[in-house]
């Protein structure tokens, strides 16, 4: 399958500070992929240098081939850009926006953008800087549809969104990705809004990717398991275990290992009452990067 | 793409412009007012005398308000670039960051050009009517440094803006200051005859600058 | 581009390091240079000063070290000093066994300086002609200027800021006659009404033959001076002293000095080593026995005394200018350039770049 994006090798520091090494990733044509990870593990960094604004220490980063550092502009064409807080010329009302962005992409579906407007019932002339933090979602992601990009790059799309703004915007973004067959790259720090939209993920812990894969296979696989255990119990087969933990005499791991195999060692190792819970996104993500 | 892009530029600055048409074109109307005041109450050969014994330009009144209004322009123009880093959603245009900076910074230049023009129009024809065109042209002549200034300010007011970092931008003031400060050295009518087409050469590169800030903008340079 | 800005700002910040570091040393230590004040005494035959001393301590000397009281210092430049003797009633009734009079010592005193500052400026070619035998006492400005364009004198009058058609042929025709081929090549004078009478002014014309220009009596008084030959004039000054016997002082090409003495418009060379008005400075402190001449230039001082009857020189001193040492006491420091924009010598804003030794 074709790669729209390919990053390889990634390092950045900030000053001294490792953010990643050797990072590696690639998003095929047609998917929507979630970057998540704990705050400063990097999904900012790798937002900014999937953008072009930010050089990586090391490493490159490839969108439709070319390197995003020496991308010839016109690919920018094809690359639709959601700034973190939607961020749009606050100085424009919506006709003006629309207007204004209309004249650099030939392929412009001004009704896709009208349509969202008119869900909004803000006079044609109002200032975007008058505007809520969910109606300028509305604008941001109106410009990004009638801009009708093969790649979609969403910083935080649900920054400032209210449920109902949230939701509105994934289920437009969804129906407009899988009926255009769009690529989206996005991060979101409301997992239950990723799990909605996405159809693989990335997850990140501090200088490193725990996994990539599409998020059905991650919720098939991946599996809390619960139980009992006396004072003073400590695993000690920890293989392929994530991120085990004692409250109370209440025992809890998590493991990507089939469900009878983990039932069995951890029986073996003194858990009693053991028993496998099935995952969301949100505690297959806890389950592998921990709480803390 | 010319046009909408001006048209951007147009929407943020257009009644900054207007305010510094209106106040550069009424200090200049003042300015001259008051020479015809004085012509009609002590005749235009006091005024001559004064030209040729004291180098007196009548219009000093004006000389910093090119370098105020550049100063205004660049930020009225750039700092909501650089709120919440709206500027990316700029170089995010399928155009070349190159052509994008430049044709940002001329359209500065070509507004601050016409409300310096309309302000020197005026003192051209008013001035015109009383003093001869030697005197009119020596005093004109010296006023294009302040314009000239006026135009280099707001270049570094876009350089100055667009820069990432506080560090550099502090180094960037201190840069604009001295430079600016050498349009400012003397105030005789012709002083800087034969200094103003390096000067004019010098503020044509300066807006090159901002293409710098653009690029370490891009390559997310940090403090 | 980006090359080229980064290149661009890096040389920006070169310009301002070369141009402020010895501006700030210089700012930082600069010191008052007091030169005493020197005049030529032909009583003592020998320069005398007064100002402070090695010491700091004020006093009056002469260059043999003689030291002199107020009172003698009035005597022996009794002509600089003719007030205070009159005062005192000790004005001599002979000065050099010359009998004199205070009035003919005071219409005799006059002081002439030149600076390159002065030369070196940005000028308005535009001039106004006074009357000069209006009948009155006091001269007044006139109400028109004068230009001198590539075909024609033109009076241009202030009030309608029109040529005045009429009186610029009768002064172009006056010209024409006395053979000045437009357009002029400099002209001096001084336009000013605050004056004892007025010479009008001194014109080179194209061919750099040079004009004596005055108006009397609302008509054009032009005299065509002829030149010895060889000699290309360069900078003029019309003196309008009170004793009127020179019409100006002029230079030549080859940084002659010399003085145009007005009853018989005869160039006598002054005795002084060559003078530069674009670059050096001259006084001139005279009376009618001789003149102190100073010329200041960036490597010496140099004092003359001449003889006002003939212009020979009398005797000379030299003080040579202290050494620009910022440069070895910095060299370590600053950068081996030094660029400058303002410069005492000239009104010119223009980048002024020097090596530093």
């Amino acid at each position: 399958m074709e790669n729209i994006i390919e990053c390889r090798n990634l390092t950045h520091y900030y000053g001294k500070r490792k953010i990643y090494e050797d990072l590696s990733f690639s998003v095929p044509k047609g998917r929507i992929l979630g970057l998540l990870g704990k705050n400063g593990t990097g999904k900012t960094t790798t937002i900014n240098i999937l953008s072009g604004y930010l050089q990586p220490h090391s490493g490159e980063c490839l969108i439709f081939g070319e390197n995003i550092t020496k991308m010839h502009p016109e690919t920018r064409r094809e690359i639709g850009l959601l700034i973190e807080g939607h961020v749009q010329y606050q100085f424009m009302n919506i006709e003006q926006i629309e207007k204004f962005y209309s004249a650099f992409y030939p392929k412009w579906k001004r009704e896709a953008y009208y349509e969202l407007m008119r869900r909004l019932q803000v006079a044609p002339g109002q200032s975007i800087s008058r505007m809520s933090c969910g109606q300028r979602s509305q604008v941001a992601l109106g410009l990004i549809l009638a801009q009708d990009p093969e790649l979609l790059v969403l910083d935080d799309f649900s920054l400032g969104l209210d449920p109902g703004y949230r939701r509105l915007f994934v289920d437009y973004l969804s129906e407009y990705a899988h009926s255009e067959n769009k690529t989206i790259f996005l991060t979101s720090h409301i997992i239950q809004d990723m799990e909605r939209l996405i159809d693989e993920c990335i997850i990140m812990d501090y200088g490193r990717i725990l996994t990539q894969q599409p998020v059905n296979d991650l919720l098939n696989n991946f599996r809390r398991y619960e139980g009992r255990v006396a004072d003073g119990f400590s695993l000690s087969d920890k293989t392929d275990m994530y991120n085990p933990s004692i409250y109370k005499g209440e025992f809890e791991v998590y493991s990507f290992l089939p469900e009878k195999d983990v039932l069995a060692n951890l029986d073996s190792q003194g858990v009693r009452e053991c028993y496998s819970v099935n995952l969301g996104l949100e505690d297959a993500f806890i389950g592998l990067t921990g709480k803390y | 793409m010319l046009r909408i892009l001006f048209l951007k530029e147009y929407i943020k600055t257009r009644w900054f412009i207007l305010a510094a048409a209106l106040t550069l074109s009424g200090f200049s109307l003042y300015m001259m007012m008051n020479l015809y005041r004085i012509v009609n109450l002590k005749g235009a050969m006091h005024i001559w005398e004064v030209i040729l014994q004291k180098d007196a330009l009548f219009i000093d009144l004006i000389q910093w308000l090119p370098v105020i209004f550049g100063i205004l322009l660049g930020l009225f123009q750039y700092v909501p670039e650089m709120h919440r880093k709206c500027l990316k959603l700029t170089l995010h245009l399928p155009v070349s960051y190159t052509k994008l900076g430049m044709l940002m910074v001329g359209y500065g230049v070509a507004a601050l050009t016409g409300v310096f023009l309309l302000s020197f129009i005026i003192l051209w024809t008013m001035m015109s009517r009383v003093l001869m065109p030697e005197m009119v042209s020596n005093i004109l002549s010296h006023s294009l440094v302040w314009y000239l200034a006026g135009i280099l300010s707001y270049l570094f007011t876009a350089w100055i803006t667009i820069e990432p970092t506080w560090k550099r931008r502090l180094i960037n003031i201190i840069v604009s200051v001295f430079m600016l400060k050498i349009f400012f050295i003397s105030n005789v009518a012709g002083s800087y005859y034969a200094f103003m087409p390096i000067l004019a050469l010098y503020t044509i590169a300066a807006s090159t600058l901002s293409i710098l800030s653009i690029s370490r903008f891009k390559t997310g340079v940090q403090d | 581009m980006v090359k080229f800005s980064k290149l661009f700002f890096y040389l920006t910040v070169a310009l301002i390091f070369i141009w402020q570091l010895p501006w700030c040393y210089s700012f930082f230590t600069a010191k008052a240079s007091q030169k005493p004040f020197t005049l030529y005494s032909c009583v003592v035959d020998d320069f005398v000063m007064s100002g402070k001393d090695n010491t700091g301590k004020f006093c009056k000397t002469d260059l043999h070290g003689n030291l002199y009281t107020d009172h003698q210092f009035d005597s022996i430049l009794p002509c600089f000093y003719s007030r205070q003797l009159l005062a005192d009633d000790r004005f001599p009734e002979t000065i050099k066994e010359i009998p004199v009079t205070y009035r003919e010592v005071q219409s005799s005193l006059f002081t002439f300086r030149s600076t390159p500052y002065g030369i070196n400026a940005p000028k308005l070619s535009i001039f106004p002609l006074l009357e000069s035998m209006s009948g009155r006492v006091d001269l007044k400005m006139p109400d028109d200027v004068f230009r001198i364009t590539n075909k024609a004198i033109e009076f241009v009058d202030a009030e309608t800021n029109s040529v005045n058609i009429d009186k610029s042929a009768m002064f172009t025709d006056m010209l024409d006659t006395k053979g000045f081929r437009f357009p002029a090549s400099y002209i001096a004078g001084n336009p000013t009404s605050k004056k004892e009478y007025d010479e009008g002014y001194l014109i080179l014309d194209n061919d750099g033959k040079l004009f004596h220009l005055k108006q009397t009596k609302g008509r054009p008084y032009v005299r065509h001076i002829p030149l010895p030959d060889g000699i290309v004039l360069k900078y003029l000054y019309v003196t309008e002293f009170r004793d009127k016997n020179l019409i100006g002082l002029v230079t030549d090409t080859n940084n002659n000095f010399y003085a145009l003495k007005s009853k018989s418009c005869e160039l006598a060379r002054i005795d002084i080593k060559g003078f530069d008005p674009e670059t050096s400075a001259i006084t001139i402190i005279g009376n009618m026995f001789d003149w102190t001449v100073r010329v200041t230039s960036a490597s010496d001082d140099i004092y003359y005394a001449i003889d006002a009857t003939d212009f020979s020189c009398i005797t000379t001193y030299n003080v040579p200018s202290p050494d620009d040492s910022f440069a070895d006491v910095l060299s370590a420091l600053i950068p081996p350039v030094k660029i400058h924009f303002n410069d005492g010598n000239s009104k010119y804003v223009f980048p002024r770049i020097r090596l530093l030794q």
